[in-house]
């Protein structure tokens, strides 16, 4: 009779340490609920967010400079002249953006261009699958977002993208900059803290008001923004017009920067 | 117990005490590091994971090669290697608390490092890495302290324990093959991105240098 009750209240016991550990593991397995959000009425939607750049408009260091100074600026992103910098938009030579396309006997133009390289916000992307923490993740609109107080810096990031986008910060980022630079930090934006990854992020911020990203609008048209799953929209017809490529496509991240050659 | 460690002879304290002070280097530069950052480690956007992952590597390596030890005793009845179990397993605990200690200078923020506990991603391997490792250690722990109060009281080790151990020479193959998982699916690592890494790594662990660590 004892043996009985006891063996009736261990497994009782066990039921309920079960039912109360089963839905916290359900909810963690499926990847828990985000906060409710308000829209701004203004902003600009989509389901998946591309870019094409037009390499025969935007294709020298010169010519990338502005946009890539106007995209540092707004995001507080220091210069650091070291190979421990921080970009979220640089200039690449020919072998360095196409490594899957390469031959001895390129056409001398091609190769000659300077290519814009930012994070490529793939469908699939390498760097959301092996973060271990969720601080790299995929909106529902296509963009690879960061959250920066989330991540640990284990840089296991920055070894799964295929395409060099991110970037650790090894030092404290506001140590690169003079006074000068210091009083003139964009306050709408945070600065990041040492230890943390970062990349391009299409500027969410700005597409939450409405406005398209710095680099398009400085680009003067070289670039195009839009919604790749709406036919209409600019992306979808400049990609039917123009032929463009895509970098390492056999990675098979479905990167949604596309560049006319 | 703990007094054979903390009494010997002139040589062995002069030997602690070069221990000590290497310790107390490593410690220093660790303090400088989570004053200034990892920009110390030289470490660039190429080059993102540097020593502090390969030595990981290497110790899970170490850890998993103390089952070499385990094994021929409680798979194949080996008798000589009855009381080097306790051996193997106190040198997996050791190997074990080092790779998680390298995870952590490793990491930027080093105290935001439960944040892998608070937020389960089972679609990274790391997450899966973490759980491992820590369970080895778990496992070998209670192992390895328990036949080591056996074996002081001069009592046979228990019979419940045999089942863990089971588990845990089982579970070191586990460990090193998540740890090569970590590195096959990594679009930006061409060299390791093909499914024959983690057979490849087993080839390499058994190598008989890893248990012959203990040797000496």
């Amino acid at each position: 009779m004892k043996q009985n009750r006891r063996k009736f209240i261990k497994f009782a016991g066990a039921a309920a340490a079960a039912l109360c550990v089963a839905p916290n593991v359900a909810k963690a397995a499926s990847g828990g609920h985000a906060a409710p959000i308000m829209t701004n009425p203004k902003g600009l939607s989509a389901k998946r967010w591309a870019m094409v750049i037009d390499t025969t408009k935007l294709n020298t260091v010169e010519a990338l400079q502005p946009l890539i100074d106007v995209c540092h600026k707004i995001h507080n992103v220091p210069n650091i002249d070291s190979n421990q910098d921080v970009k979220w938009l640089w200039p690449g030579s020919y072998e360095e953006t196409f490594t899957e396309q390469l031959n001895p006997h390129l056409d001398d133009a091609v190769k000659g261009r300077a290519y814009a390289l930012l994070c490529n916000h793939c469908d699939n992307p390498p760097c959301v699958r092996v973060c271990p923490t969720k601080a790299t993740f995929k909106r529902p609109d296509g963009i690879v977002a960061m959250d920066y107080h989330r991540c640990i810096g284990c840089r296991y990031c920055m070894a799964g993208c295929p395409y060099g986008s991110r970037s650790f910060n090894f030092s404290e980022p506001r140590e690169h900059f003079t006074e000068a630079e210091l009083k003139e930090l964009d306050p709408k934006f945070p600065t990041r803290m040492r230890g943390v990854v970062e990349k391009c992020n299409f500027c969410v911020e700005r597409l939450a008001k409405g406005e398209r990203p710095a680099c398009v609008e400085a680009s003067k048209g070289a670039m195009y923004f839009g919604d790749l799953s709406d036919p209409e929209s600019e992306v979808r017809q400049v990609l039917r017009e123009r032929f463009t490529l895509r970098r390492k496509p056999t990675a098979g991240t479905e990167p949604s920067v596309y560049y006319i050659i | 117990m703990l007094e054979r460690a903390l009494k010997g002879s002139p040589r062995y304290y002069a030997w602690i005490g070069f221990l000590m002070v290497i310790i107390a280097i490593g410690g220093a530069v660790w303090i400088n590091q989570l004053m200034v950052g990892l920009k110390i480690t030289g470490m660039s956007r190429d080059v993102s994971w540097g020593f502090y992952i390969s030595q990981f590597t290497y110790l899970v390596g170490l850890a998993a090669s103390g089952v070499m030890i385990v094994l021929p005793y409680y798979f194949h009845k080996y008798k000589p290697n009855k009381h080097m179990v306790i051996f193997g397993e106190f040198m997996a605990i050791a190997a074990c608390i080092m790779c998680l200690l390298f995870i952590v200078v490793d990491i930027g923020q080093p105290q935001r490092m439960l944040n892998v506990i608070l937020h389960p991603t089972p679609n990274s391997i790391l997450f899966w890495d973490m759980i491992v490792l820590n369970g080895y250690l778990f496992l070998n722990l209670l192992c390895g302290w328990v036949c080591l109060e056996a074996d002081r009281m001069r009592l046979p080790h228990p019979k419940w324990v045999k089942p863990f151990i089971i588990i845990s020479i089982v579970w070191a193959f586990s460990i090193h093959t998540v740890t090569a998982f970590l590195y096959q699916g990594l679009p930006g690592r061409h060299y390791w991105l093909t499914a024959i890494l983690a057979p490849a790594s087993w080839q390499a662990r058994s190598a008989p240098d890893r248990p012959s660590c203990c040797w000496s």
